[in-house]
């Protein structure tokens, strides 16, 4: 199912009170599958031992040795913690695991009332896996000595973008089965490989969320396989109800083929994607330029082209971008920007016999379609949804789920920045830099959060 | 005459009390300060008769302007409609308090309609459908009567004491709607005013002689600005607002529509604390009230009444009663592609997805599955239908066998109140199809609304079975007119509907095209998709022998 790693409060999904028995996580939870059905070889671009199988001794040794509870804990406080006490925020917080490795159960509503907890409940149960819920009215183990429902008070604006929604363009120009088995196989080599994407997500979300919205503590974090999640930790996202997460992410959703109110044909744009279009265009000679395939292949310009509606100015556009009509004689910038000048010149000009308007936008078209940040909506929605906790290991490639600076965002490459569990338990110096540089990205951010809430 | 002094209990006045404190800019003496914000229940006592008439006229006055918006709405002609209604009434009869009276307007006069919009609070507030209703029209009436005496600040000023009855938003940013000074202005909002915003002032500028947007700069449409929080229409489903560092940038004819939209939301919550407060029981107990709520929710229900059946006229419904036993007859697997061309273009847009690419995601399967079980599929042709139907999952990876009962048969059998919530769902409504806004990838919604104008003709055309080529091109054009011009999505698929059955009229039975003549000079308004397909299969299919009389 599409939405299946998507958990809901209340929802008819077998799950596991605090101390449970054991229920199986059930086909609605991404763990069903247990991780030894991921051939352990699956994660070899790296040098270090990542076949290793990831055994609940090597998570064990992770949260103990490795994993930065306490500036976890400061975090989800926001600046509400004393020494030892992680403030009414923390110790409401709803924190999910998933539990063991062969048989993963899934352990929801555990709450803490410090950042020292957490780590020694970390340690004692080992889970592969930690999901962050919203902060609740009370704390969520206590639930049932509560006599009041369970109600959201606070929760960070969410962004999921995940690599699945762009394999139409991924496989442009080339075998689209390949593609889809590289992600199941090698997952974080092919979101290297189509960073881009993610570049252009974090650029156009990252001025939107500032500029436009005026929110000012935006974490970025790498979710460990072929995505990434932004965590808006502003006090103004955390209080918003969702009817305005709801409005929030439609105005950021760009749909070309929907509406003419996206993206009308004729006449000007909303600022929103002029400056948008701004970050994006670089971007897209980049891509194009990073895949010469696409520009070669007639039937795929064709594809490339198809967000363009009015087929004139497909016909018109086709050749002009195609390499192989030409033998290549024109670099994609040259391409690029002849295109933008035919659409410039005024309707109907020399030849005089064309009456029908083309289309400006053709090329804003094209751009937003394969470029534009596809987000998941529904986590954007919702105040109860889980989200996988930073630092975490995702269960499937080994890799730390590692957040990193929006400016640094180009020079990020998954199989190199985020490091491997089985590295860092080898003992790997680079490695182990590498997390701890990143620890600092995640103190830096709650530094800067705490001086300027 | 007998006169009945009325004064309601403590318990009751409070109720109504404690919904907001007295505002010092409802005290009126000026235009804008005339309307009342109802933030608090009138002091001193009322004529009962008095009340019933001022609480019965007001409620005409509701219903007439409820008909008039669903008749004219997204016309040019509303709003003139609407001032009608408020000058002359339901019954023709002119009304002082509407009639441009405002500034004059006598404390008791402006009392009595307080008194009458408080009546119908305590008398249609007690189900949410026509608490909805109430809050609906009450905010319309608000509206046409802002739009006759308020503007610019003053309509800032009546927006915040609105907007201060509900709760601020955590923000550091000032919580309230402010004018922003010429020179301070940002040139984005001019830039939006161009594009996605030109509806907003597109009146404005008509009334002010305007002919284009060239002299936005000078000043002439004035500028506000608040919190996004508190703009959110204007953000979705089209960007309409200019947004920057945290507030909403508009033009000054967006606040009338904030307005209305914080009136309907300020009406339908202190109803429903009034009713939290009082028990139905309340109110049935009290002899003098007793009779003044069953008369207004009797007059209320016969209006609902009314419309229904005027609905069963106008609209599709009486196509279907013509072909009873064609009517009901349920669709069955083997009969899908038989009945395709039958299928509003939403359902047939799906299919054809689902056909092609071998996947629908979740919203697509619940609005088509919904429908095709409306339609008769039993819950065994539907899990054959999608066990058929679905071949990839949505990472596009081959469903292996065994993974469909695994993955998708839950959510059959769940649609059918077999599993989870057990509630037998009923199909989804044009209504509700409309708010289903499709996200990236996404296909399900109305096509509608969510086409282009190119992409809907080239929908039409390669879906539209039953639109035959010497009747297309004109249907079309007119049926992309109506749906993308005209922003009436339901329009449009009711004249769809239209050109489908009228030229499959000369060929069906004598019956339908007895009446095919008058069928053309109707307008159609799609309600149901299921309602889409019954009517539009006793129109083009021959019914069966032994099923075509009752």
């Amino acid at each position: 199912m599409h939405r299946s790693k998507r958990v809901r409060m209340g929802a008819t999904a077998p799950c596991e009170d605090v101390g449970g028995s054991a229920v199986g996580g059930g086909a609605d939870h991404d763990t069903a599958t247990s991780v030894t059905d991921s051939p352990p070889d699956s994660t070899q671009s790296l040098a270090p031992p990542t076949d290793a199988p990831l055994t609940v001794e090597v998570y064990r040794w992770y949260y103990e040795r490795a994993f930065p509870a306490q500036w976890l804990g400061r975090w989800l406080s926001y600046g509400g913690g004393e020494a030892g006490d992680g403030g009414w925020r923390f110790r409401q917080r709803e924190f999910s695991f998933t539990v063991g490795v062969d048989d993963p159960r899934w352990m929801r509503y555990l709450s803490y009332a410090s950042a020292e907890e957490l780590r020694r409940d970390l340690r004692e149960r080992a889970p592969t896996k930690m999901d962050i819920g919203p902060v609740l009215n009370a704390a969520p183990r206590e639930r049932h000595r509560v006599m009041a429902p369970m109600e959201v008070l606070e929760r960070e604006l969410l962004f999921d973008i995940d690599l699945d929604a762009y394999l139409d363009g991924m496989s442009l120009g080339g075998d689209a089965e390949a593609v889809r088995a590289q992600m199941q196989d090698d997952p974080v080599a092919a979101c290297e490989q189509h960073w881009l994407y993610m570049e252009a997500a974090v650029l156009v979300l990252e001025r939107a969320l500032r500029e436009e919205f005026g929110f000012r503590h935006v974490l970025w974090v790498f979710s460990g396989r072929r995505g990434v999640h932004a965590w808006v930790c502003d006090a103004r996202a955390r209080t918003l109800n969702r009817e305005a997460r709801t409005a929030i992410a439609h105005y950021l959703s760009v749909r070309v083929s929907g509406a003419a109110e996206h993206l009308a044909p004729h006449g000007q744009l909303h600022p929103f994607l002029t400056e948008s279009y701004a970050l994006l265009e670089p971007l897209m000679l980049r891509w194009l330029e990073q895949r010469p395939e696409v520009l070669a292949d007639m039937a795929a310009v064709d594809a490339l082209l198809r967000p363009c509606i009015d087929l004139d100015t497909r016909q018109l556009l086709l050749p002009l971008l195609c390499s192989s009509a030409d033998g290549g004689k024109w670099a994609v910038r040259e391409r690029w920007e002849r295109a933008k000048h035919v659409l410039q010149r005024p309707h109907g000009g020399a030849g005089g016999g064309r009456r029908e308007p083309r289309d400006p936008t053709a090329l804003h078209r094209i751009v937003f379609h394969h470029l534009y940040p596809r987000l998941d909506v529904e986590v954007t929605k919702q105040t109860n949804h889980l989200l996988k906790a930073p630092f975490c290991v995702h269960p499937k490639t080994g890799r730390v789920c590692v957040p990193f600076r929006a400016a640094d965002v180009q020079r990020f490459r998954p199989t190199h920045d985020a490091p491997h569990v089985q590295a860092l338990l080898a003992g790997d110096r680079h490695a182990q830099r590498l997390l701890k540089r990143q620890v600092d990205v995640l103190a830096a951010f709650v530094s800067e959060m705490e001086r300027q809430p | 005459m007998e006169v009945v002094s009325i004064r309601p209990s403590a318990t009751r006045r409070e109720s109504l009390h404690r919904e907001g404190e007295t505002s010092t800019e409802n005290a009126f003496g000026g235009p804008t300060e005339a309307i009342d914000l109802y933030l608090a229940c009138p002091d001193g006592e009322c004529e009962l008769e008095a009340w019933v008439a001022a609480a019965a006229g007001r409620l005409d006055t509701l219903v007439a302007l409820d008909a008039v918006r669903e008749q004219y709405w997204g016309t040019e002609d509303l709003l003139h409609r609407m001032q009608e209604v408020l000058e002359w009434g339901a019954d023709g009869k002119a009304r002082p308090y509407e009639n441009g009276g405002l500034v004059g307007i006598t404390a008791d006069a402006r009392r009595l309609d307080a008194w009458g919009h408080y009546a119908l609070r305590l008398a249609l507030g007690a189900e949410s459908e026509s608490r909805r209703w109430l809050a609906r029209n009450e905010a319309q009436l608000f509206r046409a009567r802002v739009r006759g005496a308020a503007r610019g600040d003053a309509l800032a000023a009546l927006l915040r004491s609105l907007l201060s009855t509900t709760a601020a938003a955590a923000t550091t940013h000032r919580d309230t709607v402010e004018r922003v000074p010429l020179e301070q202005v940002p040139p984005g909002l001019y830039r939006t005013l161009r594009s996605d915003g030109y509806a907003l002032i597109r009146a404005a500028l008509h009334d002010q002689g305007e002919v284009g947007t060239g002299n936005l700069e000078s000043g002439i449409i004035p500028a506000y600005r608040l919190p996004f929080e508190r703009a959110l229409r204007f953000l979705a489903p089209s960007r309409t607002a200019y947004l920057q560092d945290g507030y909403a940038y508009l033009p000054e004819p967006a606040l009338c529509a904030l307005l209305e939209e914080a009136m309907e939301r300020h009406v339908a919550t202190a109803t429903e604390r009034l009713h939290r407060q009082l028990s139905g029981d309340d109110l049935a107990a009290d002899a003098q009230l007793a009779p003044l709520v069953t008369y207004l929710q009797q007059q209320l229900a016969d209006a609902f009444r009314q419309r229904q059946r005027r609905e069963n006229i106008v609209g599709s419904g009486s196509r279907g009663r013509r072909h009873p036993g064609a009517a009901g007859d349920p669709l069955h697997l083997d009969q899908l592609d038989e009945a395709l061309p039958c299928m509003p273009l939403c359902m047939q847009q799906l299919l054809r997805q689902l056909r092609q690419t071998g996947h629908l995601r979740h919203g697509a399967r619940l609005q088509l599955g919904l429908f095709l079980k409306g339609a008769g599929f039993t819950l065994e042709e539907s899990l054959e239908f999608w066990r058929r139907a679905l071949q990839v999952n949505s990472n596009g990876m081959r469903i292996a066998p065994g993974a469909f009962e695994r993955e998708y048969a839950y959510g059959i059998r769940y649609n059918y109140g077999l599993e989870g919530k057990r509630k037998d769902f009923p199909p989804f409504s044009c209504a509700k199809i409309l708010e289903m806004r499709p996200g990236h990838g996404e296909v399900h919604g109305c096509p509608y609304r969510e086409l282009s104008a190119d992409a809907l003709r080239q929908e039409l055309l390669a879906n539209g079975g039953a639109l035959t080529a010497a009747a297309a091109a004109a249907d079309v054009e007119d049926i992309v007119q109506t749906a993308t011009a005209a922003g009436q999505p339901q329009h449009a698929c009711g004249k769809c509907f239209q050109a489908i059955t009228r030229t499959a009229g000369p060929e069906s039975t004598s019956v339908a095209s007895a009446t095919d003549a008058d069928a053309a000079t109707r307008t159609f308004v799609t309600q149901h998709p299921n309602d889409y397909l019954l009517q539009a299969r006793a129109a083009l299919l021959p019914s069966p022998p032994s099923d075509a009389s009752p």
